[in-house]
């Protein structure tokens, strides 16, 4: 059943992730990668590792592809059907992505790495949150003082911009608005 | 293998419960948004459409008779579009208002003999979460409709819902963090447990009451969520002919239109689950209410019997006095019913009489108590989703840098004080 299920949503990603690099329009490309995104959070939540599931669907198919939606919306229609790509640039893009993959399985399969397995109480939100207020805890903090100093630098950016050009009716706010996601969703 | 199939059994019951109340209620909510439309505005509203000529219902039969004109409504497809997508949209906009409500607990644990019977369809570790997460994507039907369907104004609507999902996903977080903080729990069963206590002994602990800040920015955030008036500017139809759904007919458009009523009902039943208690029945627990429970269901029984007698009396005497004004079938309309609501007041003065409700064993108190927490629960539903109309035919809708800025610059900020407030009383009440 287990096994069923990972073939399933695996084989679902796989194909939606090369369906997102292989079409013309931004848009259609940015609904595959949404798909893609689902289809990787029912692998976690496959896994046991429900609150990972979540956050993957809340954040990354939620929150983040959302803003990317909008942003690719507002360009032209010119601007948004992509051009052929350069060869040299598609062949270093292929080499690079082959030999992250082939070193990738020569890792899982030299068996150098004990991937054991863990209790379906190891992805609850109880044991993930332990674990990122007690052993990784500093790293954690580190990652919210990120955040936050990126929403100040948009939100710099933004005002520095409004400055130079006349005062426009656009929402100080927006262009901070994932970040500021992820921020709470961190938090 | 038998214990496996009494268990989806069982599965498929909650699911099935949970798919009645939202289509049944579906109707209704229709019919209530016209009629309640109509009353404030002093007109009559819907009252043509009958059963053969006799049965009115008040304009209850109407929503059939929509139903059966968008079936039968020719299925117009416009010339561009992108076929996969444009026919996508509608069905992920209704699979994804349905599946929200899989972890809304409706009633407290039942036991049958010896086996636990969780009245939630999925009892998730991370709960609420699961609520947010969903809402989050319910924006992509409504993108997906007006970047698929070819037409600047449907675009234009998409563009208005990204840009307000984003701006207010973040004021409901916060809000539910704060909830979170305060109960201590993610999952959505224990936050109902949570909300039976009573606060200095005599005050629900519901969550409007430990969080009224957190409930009112909520409740806006989920206006906003919902598209529904005053947020709903990705339809905005002074200005966008109707937003993402123009280019839509039939039962494509049916879907959309079906869509918003479950997102309501759905969103009526978190709020009512995070912040009024759920399926508590107020200073009753579960214990209380199987304990009292032969004279709970007597008081009951009793009301029930003199309300249908009401009923009758008051349908009589619509009978009499439009008897022979109209002069056709419509006549027996009130007579007919006044005839089944007393047959209805005899069998619950029956039932009283001589089934003697007030000595119920100890399974069918319990029975009782799971019965009585669903109906405080559909209560508690029905109250917000009749909320969602009130409010849409009392306000204007707001302006669309309005919008943008009481989400930015004033929900967040209150949010954000809110979680902090929250987050400090919890530190000095557990030290």
């Amino acid at each position: 059943m287990q096994g069923l299920f990972f073939y399933l949503f695996g084989t679902v990603a796989v194909i939606s992730a090369l369906l997102t690099i292989t079409r013309r329009d931004p848009v259609t490309s940015a609904f595959w990668l949404i798909f893609c995104f689902l289809n990787v959070a029912a692998l976690f939540a496959t896994l046991s590792a429900h609150l990972i599931a979540v956050l993957q669907i809340l954040i990354y198919a939620g929150a983040i592809m959302v803003f990317f939606l909008f942003v690719t919306m507002f360009l032209g229609k010119e601007k948004r059907s992509a051009e052929r790509p350069n060869p040299v640039v598609f062949g270093v893009g292929v080499l690079t992505v082959g030999a992250i993959a082939g070193g990738l399985m020569r890792l899982v399969r030299s068996g150098s790495h004990d991937f054991g397995e863990v209790g379906p109480e190891h992805g609850t939100i109880e044991a993930v949150s332990r674990l990122l207020l007690s052993n990784y805890l500093f790293a954690f903090e580190l990652t919210g003082l990120l955040l936050t100093v990126a929403m100040v630098g948009a939100v710099l950016l933004a005002r520095r911009e409004a400055k130079g050009a006349r005062a426009t009716r656009t929402p100080a706010g927006a262009p901070s608005g994932p970040a500021g996601v992820e921020e709470v969703a961190d938090a | 293998m038998n214990e496996m199939l009494t268990e989806l059994g069982y599965t498929l019951g909650k699911i099935g419960f949970m798919l009645a109340v939202i289509l049944g209620l579906l109707p209704a909510m229709i019919w209530a948004e016209r009629k309640g439309a109509a009353y404030m505005q002093d007109r009559i509203g819907p009252n043509r459409a009958s059963i053969g000529g006799i049965f009115r219902m008040g304009g209850l039969v109407h929503p059939i008779a929509d139903v059966l004109k968008l079936v039968f409504k020719e299925d117009i497809v416009p010339a561009g579009v992108n076929r996969f997508f444009y026919h996508l949209a509608p069905f992920l906009v209704m699979v994804i208002a349905l599946t929200t409500f899989a972890v809304i607990p409706f009633g407290d644990a039942l036991y049958l003999g010896d086996k636990v019977i969780k009245l939630q369809v999925a009892d998730l570790n991370v709960g609420v979460l699961y609520i947010l997460a969903m809402t989050s994507l319910s924006v992509y039907g409504i993108v997906l409709a007006g970047w698929a369907s070819n037409n600047k104004y449907s675009f234009l609507g998409g563009i208005r819902a990204t840009s307000q999902m984003i701006s207010y996903e973040l004021n409901m977080g916060l809000a539910v963090m704060s909830l979170i903080l305060a109960t201590g729990t993610v999952r959505m069963d224990e936050m109902v447990q949570f909300q039976g206590h009573l606060l200095f002994g005599f005050l629900p602990a519901w969550g409007v009451v430990v969080q009224p800040l957190g409930f009112i920015l909520f409740l806006v955030a989920l206006f906003a969520e919902t598209n529904r008036n005053p947020f709903d500017l990705p339809e905005g139809e002074s200005e966008l002919v109707s937003g993402y759904h123009t280019e839509y007919s039939s039962l494509k458009f049916a879907l959309f239109f079906m869509a918003e009523y479950a997102n309501m009902i759905v969103g009526a039943a978190i709020v009512s689950t995070l912040f009024f208690g759920g399926w508590q029945v107020p200073w009753l627990s579960t214990d209380l209410l199987r304990a009292h429970a032969g004279p709970l269901l007597t008081g009951s029984a009793i009301g029930a019997t003199v309300l249908s007698f009401v009923f009758t009396a008051a349908t009589w005497r619509h009978y009499e006095r439009f008897r022979g004004r109209l002069g056709d079938r419509r006549e027996l309309e009130p007579l007919i019913l006044g005839i089944l609501f007393f047959a209805l007041g005899l069998a619950t003065l029956g039932y009283v009489v001589f089934q003697k409700p007030w000595t119920i064993d100890s399974a069918m108190a319990a029975h009782f108590a799971t019965v009585a927490q669903i109906g405080s629960f559909l209560l508690k539903t029905v109250f917000f989703a009749w909320l969602f109309i009130w409010v849409r035919w009392t306000l204007p809708r707001f302006r669309y840098d309005q919008l943008m800025r009481l989400g930015w610059t004033t929900m967040l900020p209150l949010a954000l004080l809110n979680f902090f407030v929250t987050a400090g009383v919890v530190l000095l009440v557990n030290s």
